[in-house]
């Protein structure tokens, strides 16, 4: 159907997108991502219900379960905080959103760094990757979580400098939200899975 | 014969046959931690694309009605017959005014 000719041009309309494609991409990584933790947890709690009740295995040390709470409860307010900069940066524009991002994005960094920390507990206390079930199972399963998270937090620095210079894009923030929210939600499942 | 011994050896000692180690354990326990690991990783990607179609459904619809609005006007414009315009009425053109012709001169 042709258009009218106005001054000359031909006046079409544009069409806006439904969601950003790095969203939609995003979103389908997470959902492989999800299904990926998935099976690590499911593989982790048949192994652990096999055990008999003698889990962690004798001479293995038990995880830290009330310190990582503190971990946890950090993550957590991290994504609340990435919440709140997403409202603000919707109500008041985007450089309303600079306070709460950077306060998520040094949460983030303190969650990673503790983990660090409590790792370097761990190995001390002898649980390594190879020393028992439980070793390799929680090394691959909050390694891989934390791996996302190293990576999600130079996403969220990407955004923290774009935000800066005036050029963060809605969806750019979108997406790397999206993937900021995966993995501080599916942390607590790991945690409460893992660790008890 | 090999192929024979085996299933005579089914038939017989079906404990012998599980194929996977999860199912063949002699825990309750575990056998309990294997069927529900098998319905939440059944159960989870169709909750997953569950919560998709909803948010498509709930935030999308209104947008989607949007999209093809103006594609839908004209769609309608177009299909509903309109009478036609009556041909504009012009007084008819006044005469042009007499020229006079030069006569021819007579010598």
């Amino acid at each position: 159907m042709s258009r009218p000719l106005v001054d000359g041009y031909r006046i079409v309309p544009v069409r806006r997108g439904y969601v950003s494609h790095g969203v939609f991409g995003m979103a389908l990584f997470v959902f492989t991502e999800v299904m990926l933790f998935a099976a690590f947890i499911s593989a982790f709690v048949i192994v652990r219900s096999g055990a008999a009740g003698l889990w962690p295995p004798p001479g293995q040390p038990r995880l830290p379960f009330g310190q990582t709470a503190i971990h946890t409860v950090a993550l957590l307010a991290s994504g609340a905080l990435l919440y709140l900069a997403e409202r603000r940066s919707r109500s008041r524009g985007m450089p309303a959103a600079a306070g709460p991002l950077l306060a998520a994005l040094a949460l983030g960094i303190y969650f990673v760094v503790a983990q660090g920390v409590e790792w370097t507990a761990l190995l001390r206390q002898g649980l390594t990757l190879t020393s028992s079930q439980v070793g390799a199972f929680f090394y691959l399963i909050v390694g891989a979580h934390a791996l996302h998270a190293v990576v999600a937090i130079g996403a969220l620095g990407v955004c923290w400098t774009r935000l800066r210079a005036g050029r963060l894009t809605p969806g750019v923030f979108s997406t790397t939200q999206f993937f900021w929210y995966f993995v501080v939600l599916m942390w607590p499942a790991i945690y409460l899975v893992v660790y008890q | 014969m090999k192929r024979l011994g085996g299933v005579l050896g089914g038939l017989l000692l079906p404990r012998a046959c599980h194929a996977c180690a999860v199912c063949g354990f002699g825990l309750g326990q575990s056998r309990s931690a294997f069927f529900w690991t098998t319905v939440a990783l059944s159960i989870l990607p169709l909750g997953m694309l569950a919560a998709g179609i909803y948010y498509l459904k709930r935030v999308g619809g209104a947008w989607l009605r949007e999209e093809f609005r103006e594609r839908d006007e004209e769609a309608v414009h177009a299909a509903i017959p309109r009478p036609r315009p009556e041909p504009a009425r012009f007084s008819p053109p006044a005469p042009a005014p007499a020229v006079p012709t030069p006569s021819p001169s007579r010598t």
